[in-house]
């Protein structure tokens, strides 16, 4: 639908606890953009009632992919819910007791525009738009590779964040990381260790990048979060776990992480950073 | 949530987020506590900073159920973001809004 690659893209399974991720995401965003609180309103109100339709209606009951895009333009913000399930259907009498179709009435309501489409081979996009006086449009995403999965497989528990430019991975990913981290249930003391390594991580992920975006795929398991970091400049990876001294503290990387490892994919590396909380 | 039993009343107190996620667990106590022999429930929203429509649905199902059972159930104000959902949905006046949860209720 659009010619332009999105600013943000956030893909994670269509659970409640993830529609709750999105919103970390928007508020992220919004801080970077300086939104005001009422547009962050609207905006986080209108995603959550599109990402709330996809985790109570298009799989039917199974889990899913939920793919959430954000498009900062000129004068605005433009975001997506993509699904790729069971497409838009008139829903049984008797399942939206109370009131009938409020999501997409809220939706209606708040957004600036809205549209609604059925997607090529299944599902259903909803896109929302919203003005936003004064908002510059960010510099495209320039990097059109489709890289693969990092991981060694996608799972429910896989969220993966696409973002470019980078100044947007600072407020964004900070947040995701520390809400996944408490869901694997680690300590206060060990929540604050995330965030102190991914505030190392964006302030110097820049100079490791082959390409304008950066993506970050987590992993998250009881007690264990594994973040997959990708694309990096051949030889870039460890060069960007030594940026990450600091007087006094040695290799921030290094010290509160318990695994690394950099992988290879033909013309750029990925390093994979494990934090366990093992009290 | 906390939950506080006034002299008349129980007063369930919401904090930070009630959606789809959170939406059950309200559910749930507010059966609890309706259960009980105090015929006013008090939701006190005024540390709710967002709420969407899976959590205004178990609000109003609530808020129906205790009409029909010759109960009250007030609430006090939430966020501008609370309070913007409950304009949008269009459900403000057929609400009892109080200032406070221990307002007496005539």
């Amino acid at each position: 639908m659009y010619e332009s690659l999105p600013n943000v893209r956030l893909q994670l399974a269509s659970t409640p606890e993830n529609v709750v991720l999105v919103r970390e995401m928007l508020s992220g965003l919004a801080e970077t953009l300086t939104v005001g609180e009422s547009d962050l309103n609207d905006i986080r109100t209108a995603v959550t009632e599109a990402c709330n339709n996809v985790v109570l209606h298009a799989y039917e009951g199974d889990l899913g992919l939920m793919e959430i895009e954000v498009h900062v333009t000129s004068g605005g913000v433009r975001a997506l819910v993509r699904d790729h399930g069971c497409g838009i259907q008139a829903r049984p009498e008797g399942t939206d007791p109370y009131p009938p179709g409020i999501g997409l009435h809220v939706i209606h309501t708040l957004a600036h525009s809205l549209e609604l489409k059925e997607t090529v081979g299944g599902g259903t996009e909803v896109c929302v738009a919203f003005a936003i006086p004064g908002i510059s449009a960010l510099e495209p995403c320039s990097d059109e590779r489709e890289l693969p999965s990092l991981a060694l497989a996608r799972t429910p528990s896989t969220t993966t964040l696409s973002i470019a430019p980078i100044v947007l991975a600072r407020s964004v990913l900070p947040r995701l990381v520390s809400t996944l981290a408490a869901r694997a249930h680690f300590s206060t003391d060990r929540i604050s260790d995330t965030q102190l390594l991914v505030d190392a991580l964006v302030a110097h992920v820049q100079g490791a990048l082959s390409g304008s975006q950066l993506k970050v795929e987590v992993d998250v398991e009881p007690r264990k979060i594994e973040l997959h970091i990708a694309p990096l400049t051949l030889g870039r990876a460890q060069q960007l776990i030594g940026d990450s001294e600091l007087d006094g503290l040695g290799r921030v990387i290094e010290k509160l992480t318990d695994r690394r490892h950099i992988a290879t994919f033909g013309a750029y590396e990925s390093l994979t950073l494990g934090l366990t909380d093992s009290r | 949530m906390d939950v506080r039993l006034g002299p008349d009343r129980v007063v369930l107190g919401l904090h930070g987020e009630l959606d789809l996620l959170g939406a059950p667990l309200l559910e749930e106590e507010i059966e609890k506590v309706e259960a009980g022999t105090l015929s006013i429930v008090v939701l006190d929203l005024q540390d709710l900073q967002f709420v969407d429509s899976a959590g205004l649905r178990v609000i109003l199902t609530a808020h129906e159920r205790s009409r029909r059972q010759g109960k009250e159930l007030a609430l006090t104000p939430g966020s501008e973001q609370v309070q913007r959902l409950f304009t949008i949905a269009g459900v403000s006046e057929h609400l009892r809004i109080i200032d406070s949860a221990d307002e007496l209720l005539v």
